[in-house]
């Protein structure tokens, strides 16, 4: 299908004149994964920038249940030791940690008492949450992460829209997914283990019509994954360099919910990285080879005649065919190569 | 349909008060936060990219936002966030149009969001008390239902109370008859019938802020006192202390409505009511009616264990709004037989059902009946209009319906994409015919006018008959008999006429 | 028809009275093959014999048909005692019937779950030939509102479905009409063509007799240009029980056989020999490529399962490298005409190699006979090359498990108990053995049908 070059958000069979009012829920995805933001704050020369990301996703949170009054929100953090529902909480570990740590109250004091009730249950949770997630993470300081988990949560969180999408069926539910990640300047090495999985995301994202926002703090400009997983499932990509006004930012530009979709410019510009690497160079492919069993892309005929990736042999012929060069044929000899053309 | 209805009305409301009490209602966060949710989508975008932005943006700017298949709601949202004086228009040194929030807004709604300062304004809990769910459902149930029924005319032993009774005279959904001193529904009453819940609580309030502003309250406070209802917890006790005099006072009249509970009339707390919490939620999605809401809690309560399925996927929910059933208790069937099937209990369903079909047989879970021409001609003599009666049946249609419809509208969109098929969840020959019998009706209309006859010869009857059809005035004429009939508006300007060029001669 | 059968049959007779179309599937099957496949033999080489063999079938249907109707007492089953579906069911007032039909409903998803994982080698570059009955006895009103209608729903939603799961392979259809094959859409890869095409197909009544031979001529002319590292397939959705042909049937299928092409049969109404010899001689001796369907849901299955590629055979073994170009995505402010269909568009791809532009991928250059791809369509097929695990029912134990939600979506797993017994009926949970994390049923059928990840493994730090 055509659903990557051309997301089939299009027709969506809406009328002009009408935007229709239909409740949404907003899931969000967030990297906290200490040592990037440590890396982040190291650069920029500032202390603790996620606890001011942390701070403006509370206010968009509560922005997006203000927009409607059966809007619905999920938070799914991504931590460096697997993922963690931070909003809705898990009814069933309720009741051990009421019991265990008594609610601290010190930790909420940045929870006003008397803000609106449906704010303050989810702000509260969250805020909770989040502390016994940062307690976790200090005590795994030592422990080894090979790969970052943000596809694991944007697999969760597909899987969580999926659900609440089923059980709202009688009130057309409308989703999408935002992601906020922290971006790194050394390389994307652990992105190359994250490919696979996160095309399958964007797959399924296009499937169930869920668009996911992106917003990258800090880092290289280009994250060709997300920036790639934006531009297929409609939904809006953003950088910014430093968390200051980052409310800003996601007030407006991520705060486009799905029912404005068809009416509003996205904040989109610039092409998107589709290319792709070999995988025995490493180079940028414009033109390459494929090998018709694992579909992996190559830049160059491989020794040997054996793919790399499956260990499949390939037909003599075919291999001949292509490294069969352009016959140029010789000035001299024009009058005869014009005779053989002919021919 | 009924929801935009609603949000118009109160719209119309707001827009309508003096810019200084728009103003001083602003200062209050839970009220800004009402407000919020109450505008057009597109509006309700460009407030939160403002509200974080101090300065002023130009007009062009945001015009840029919105394609150009969405100029329309452009239009909408500007119009209505000027009238609700939500922006201040400022023109920049090159003239060009700039906007920005209202700085009053803008602080309230911070504060909202972030939970700033919030003064109260979204109540005071009071977390030692607490009270059961239940009895605050069948009490605002039981206080909602008959000022209903009351209004239906099932004959009960209850009578709502004195102000209820008032509040329904002076928003002429009844009539006080002069002979019997009986209270009998108007036509306006019947229709009111038909809307949705929050539609009708709103009606009432709108109504109730009329009468209160001839007492000398304070509209202010009073709105302050109901969007803040509105956002408030079901279950928690709330603390009266905060509350000002004039909202001391409503809330007795918002107790007899069964928007809030209080143990005594004198007590110290009061409880919101889910009907309470129905007046800022003006989604299709909540519950349909107040009976259908009460219904579905009733039931819900009583079959308890058995659908513990349907209660594990409810309790996962925390937010206060949903706390329901996913499928409606009410929802009907409409055959293109004409024959309907209701899935209710209610007597005030039913009730209302009646009011235009003709009921036939009751089950345990359900009632049928068939629309027919009398049904129907009863519904509309009584001042019900066809698109009512449409109205209501769609948004009760069964959850089923609406599926097949939109199965339907799927297919019919791969055959033809550009099809200018809506969306159809009842049976297009029963829509049909509900309009046909409305037309039924309106098959003589009456005109004021005049009649001219009696012309000496054609040529006058030409004249004049002519001039009458130029200006386009002539509702009816023989040239036979020589006689045509002219609108009232434009039977003067024949007149003249007539006497200019007759007299001339 | 043999008695026998007719005793067994009864207790299936009074059940399935409603589906017409499951008894005669039953009774066709077990009618007589030999004699069938005779019949059809016959009817391929000798066509003025037609009319009279006609009659003769007409009237061992009928005869048939006369038995089929016979009741369990032995009279007509319209003399019966009419037995409602819903009586033969014994409510146990024991048990809780709200848990028992949800633990029925899970298994049945289970089920539904249930997928081929093995990691075959699959030929992801396919070429197939989609051939359609559109003959008389398409008009046939037994599956809703007529085959014909149904047959074209569900080939417009399987080459949708074809090329979202295979976004580089192609399509050409064909269909079989008053005893011709008529090319309705040339092999391409872009599915809105053929959509198009066969929406205005829904609109021609089905007339006249199919011929099989003809279409597979057709489909075998079609498939002979497509290079070594494709599949050659050729789907047959065959309405009619006989095929009209011109000549031997046979030789073309051994000349498919020569060729490499693979064929698989959905059959409408019952099993025809000839059908059934083509896809055993076309599948190296594989019988299972012939399906006929019991019902609509059934036929959805069955297209679906046509959606999944073939596993590489050893004896069809094609390995290549295929060139292939990977164009980069251009925004313009003025729209220009694409090399593709010549129309004004803003944006596209340009063909890396003579920097034509094309509006959608994916494609064959139009300029330079490049096939034109972006990386995220390979992407696509990835799933098929590694299938995810399937997730393990956890046993019921003592009725404590580690966890009481569902890792990815939250839900609680929902308590299913015998209320007599107070044992759990299931335990609902599905555990990944990789990452021994539990699913819900419906996260499990959405992972494994959708999502293809698996998102306990997936955030999991390590490798």
């Amino acid at each position: 299908m055509d659903a990557i070059a051309d997301p089939n958000f299009k027709h969506q069979g809406n009328k002009p004149g009408s935007v229709e009012e239909s409740p949404s829920l907003l899931t969000v995805i967030v990297d906290i994964t200490p040592q990037l933001w440590t890396e982040f704050d190291l650069k920029n020369g500032k202390k603790d920038s996620i606890l001011d990301v942390l701070k403006a996703l509370i206010v968009f949170l509560n922005a997006h249940l203000a927009f409607n009054t059966s809007n619905q929100v999920a938070l799914i953090a991504a931590h460096s030791q697997g993922i963690k529902y931070l909003y809705p909480k898990n009814k069933a570990d309720d009741d051990e940690i009421s019991s265990k740590n008594e609610k601290e109250d010190r930790d909420l004091f940045i929870i006003s008492k008397n803000m609106y009730r449906r704010f303050r249950n989810v702000d509260e949770t969250l805020v909770e949450e989040l502390y016994m997630l940062f307690k976790e993470e200090e005590q795994s300081i030592g422990k080894v992460t090979q790969k970052s988990t943000l596809a694991g949560g944007i697999s969760a969180a597909l899987a969580y829209t999926d659900r609440i999408t089923r059980e709202m069926e009688t009130i057309s539910l409308k989703s999408r997914i935002m992601v906020l990640t922290c971006g790194s300047d050394k390389g994307n090495r652990d992105e190359v283990f994250q490919y696979i999985p996160i095309m399958n995301c964007i797959f399924s994202a296009t499937k169930i019509k869920c668009p996911i926002d992106v917003v990258k703090i800090g880092g290289s400009k280009e994250s060709t994954f997300l920036q790639q997983t934006t531009d297929a499932t409609n939904g809006i990509y953003l950088h910014v360099t430093s968390t200051d006004g980052l409310l800003q930012y996601l007030s407006t530009a991520m705060f486009i919910d799905p029912s404005l979709r068809q009416i509003i410019v996205k904040p989109n510009k610039g092409s998107v990285d589709f290319r792709t690497s070999c995988y025995l160079t490493g180079k940028v492919v414009a033109v390459g080879y494929i090998c018709s069993v694992c579909l992996c892309v190559l830049s160059i005929i491989p020794p040997g005649n054996v793919c790399p990736a499956c260990d499949s042999e390939f037909d003599e012929r075919v291999i001949a065919k292509l490294k069969k060069k352009p016959v140029v044929p010789r000035l001299t000899k024009r009058k005869s190569a014009n005779h053989v053309s002919k021919k | 349909m009924s929801a935009d209805h609603l949000r118009h009305s109160v719209n119309q409301y707001l827009e309508e008060l003096p810019q200084p009490v728009q103003i001083r209602l602003y200062e209050s966060p839970a009220t800004c936060l009402a407000i919020y949710r109450l505008l057009p989508q597109l509006a309700k975008f460009f407030m939160m990219s403002m509200v974080f932005n101090e300065n002023f943006i130009l007009l062009r700017d945001l015009d840029r936002w919105v394609k150009s298949n969405g100029k329309l709601q452009f239009q909408e949202a500007i119009k209505s966030l000027k009238s609700l004086h939500l922006i201040t228009p400022k023109k920049n040194e090159n003239g060009a149009l700039m906007i920005g929030l209202n700085s009053t807004f803008r602080e309230s709604f911070k504060n909202a969001l972030t939970g700033g300062q919030v003064n109260n304004s979204f109540g005071v809990v009071i977390e030692s008390d607490s009270i059961a769910m239940d009895i605050l459902n069948e009490y605002s149930s039981s206080k909602w239902e008959t000022i209903l029924h009351f209004m239906v005319g099932t004959p009960m032993a209850s009578i709502p109370s004195a102000n209820v009774l008032n509040l329904l005279k002076n928003s002429r959904l009844m009539e006080e008859t002069e002979s019997t001193a009986e209270f009998k529904i108007t036509n306006e009453g019947f229709q009111f019938l038909l809307q949705e819940a929050n539609a009708q609580i709103w009606t009432l309030l709108l109504q109730y802020l009329k009468m209160a502003e001839s007492f000398q309250m304070d509209p202010v406070d009073i709105l302050n006192f109901i969007f803040m209802l509105g956002a408030l917890e079901v279950g928690k006790a709330y603390s009266t202390k905060e509350l000002s005099d004039t909202q001391q006072n409503m809330l007795k009249d918002m107790r007899d409505y069964g928007l809030v509970f209080q143990k005594n009339a004198d007590a110290q707390v009061f409880y919101p009511t889910n009907l309470a919490i129905m007046l800022t939620s003006d989604n299709k999605n909540i519950h349909r009616t107040a009976s259908n809401a009460l219904d579905s809690v009733v039931q819900k309560n009583k079959e308890g264990a058995a659908t513990e399925s349907a209660g594990t996927m409810g309790d996962d929910l925390d937010d206060v709004a949903l706390q329901g059933q996913p499928i409606q208790d009410g929802a009907l069937i409409v055959e293109t037989n004409f024959k309907l099937y209701s899935y209710s209990n209610s007597p005030l369903q039913i009730a209302i059902l009646s009011l235009f079909v003709h009921l036939k047989s009751r089950f345990a879970n359900m009632v049928t009946g068939q629309i027919t021409r009398e049904s129907i001609r009863t519904a509309l003599t009584n001042g019900i209009t066809a698109e009512q009666i449409i109205a209501y049946l769609e948004t009760h249609a069964h959850p089923q319906m609406r599926r097949l419809a939109e199965e339907n509208l799927e297919k019919k969109l791969e055959l033809d994409p550009n099809t200018k098929d809506t969306l159809q969840i009842l049976p297009p020959t029963v829509v049909d015919q509900i309009r046909l019998w409305q037309l039924e009706l309106d098959r003589v209309i009456c005109y004021d006018g005049s009649l001219y006859s009696d012309f000496e010869n054609s040529t006058e009857f030409n004249l004049l008959s002519k001039y009458a059809q130029d200006i386009g005035v002539l509702l009816w004429k023989d040239d036979k008999k020589r006689k045509f009939f002219v609108s009232k508006e434009g039977n003067s300007q024949v007149l003249d006429y007539a006497k200019r060029k007759l007299n001339k001669k | 028809m043999a008695p026998s059968q007719e005793g067994n049959d009864s207790d299936e007779e009074i059940v399935n009275v409603t589906s017409r179309k499951q008894r005669r599937q039953v009774h066709f099957d077990n009618a007589q093959p030999a004699t069938k496949k005779r019949k059809e033999d016959d009817q391929s080489q000798d066509q003025d014999g037609r009319p009279s063999k006609n009659r003769k079938k007409l009237k061992k249907k009928k005869s048939q048909n006369n038995s089929n109707l016979q009741g369990a007492s032995g009279g007509y089953a319209w003399e019966d005692e009419i037995k409602r579906s819903w009586d033969l069911v014994t409510v146990d007032d024991e048990t809780d019937m709200t848990s028992l039909v949800a633990s029925l409903i899970e298994a049945r998803k289970k089920r539904a779950a249930k997928r081929n994982i093995t990691p075959y080698q699959r030929g992801i570059i396919r070429t197939m030939i989609l051939t359609l009955d559109c003959s008389e006895s398409m008009s046939e009103k037994d599956l809703r509102p007529n085959r014909h209608a149904m047959m074209i729903q569900y080939a417009i939603d399987f080459v949708h479905e074809f090329f979202d799961q295979n976004p580089i392979s192609q399509i050409g259809i064909v269909i079989m009409r008053n005893g011709l094959a008529h090319l309705v859409s040339q092999v391409s890869g872009n599915p809105q063509d053929h959509i198009d095409v066969l929406k205005k197909i829904r609109k021609q009544e089905p007339k006249g007799n199919p011929s099989l031979q003809n279409a597979l001529e057709m489909a075998r002319g079609l498939l002979l240009p497509t290079p070594s590292h494709c599949t050659r397939e050729v789907l047959i959705i065959f309405g009619s029980l006989s095929s009209t042909d011109p000549s031997d049937i046979h030789q073309t299928i051994a000349s498919l056989v020569d060729e490499r092409i693979r064929c698989k049969v959905i059959g409408l109404s019952a099993q025809v020999a000839i059908c059934k010899e083509l896809c055993k001689q076309t599948n190296y001796g594989d019988e299972s490529f012939y399906k006929v369907l019991l019902d609509e849901t059934h036929f959805k299955e069955l297209l679906d399962e046509a959606v999944v590629p073939l596993p590489v055979n050893k004896v069809n073994k094609g390995f290549t490298l295929v060139k292939m170009g990977f164009p980069t995505r251009v925004y313009e402010d003025t729209p220009t005409f694409c090399a593709c269909h010549s129309r004004l568009v803003y944006g596209g791809y340009f063909c890396p190699n003579c920097h034509s532009k094309v509006c959608s991928l994916p494609t064959v250059c139009p300029c330079c006979d490049l096939m034109l791809i972006l990386s995220t369509h390979l992407a696509r097929s990835y799933h098929h090359l590694m299938p995810l695990k399937t997730f393990n029912e956890v046993d019921i134990g003592e009725g404590t498990f580690p966890t009481s939600n569902c890792f990815s979506c939250q839900r609680r797993f929902p308590v299913l108990k015998n209320n007599k017994t107070g044992k759990l009926l299931t335990s609902s949970r599905y555990r990944c053995g990789d990452c021994s994390q539990d699913f819900c049923i419906d996260c499990d059928v959405f992972i494994h049908e959708v999502l293809h990840n698996c998102p306990g493994c997936e955030s999991k730090p390590t490798i």
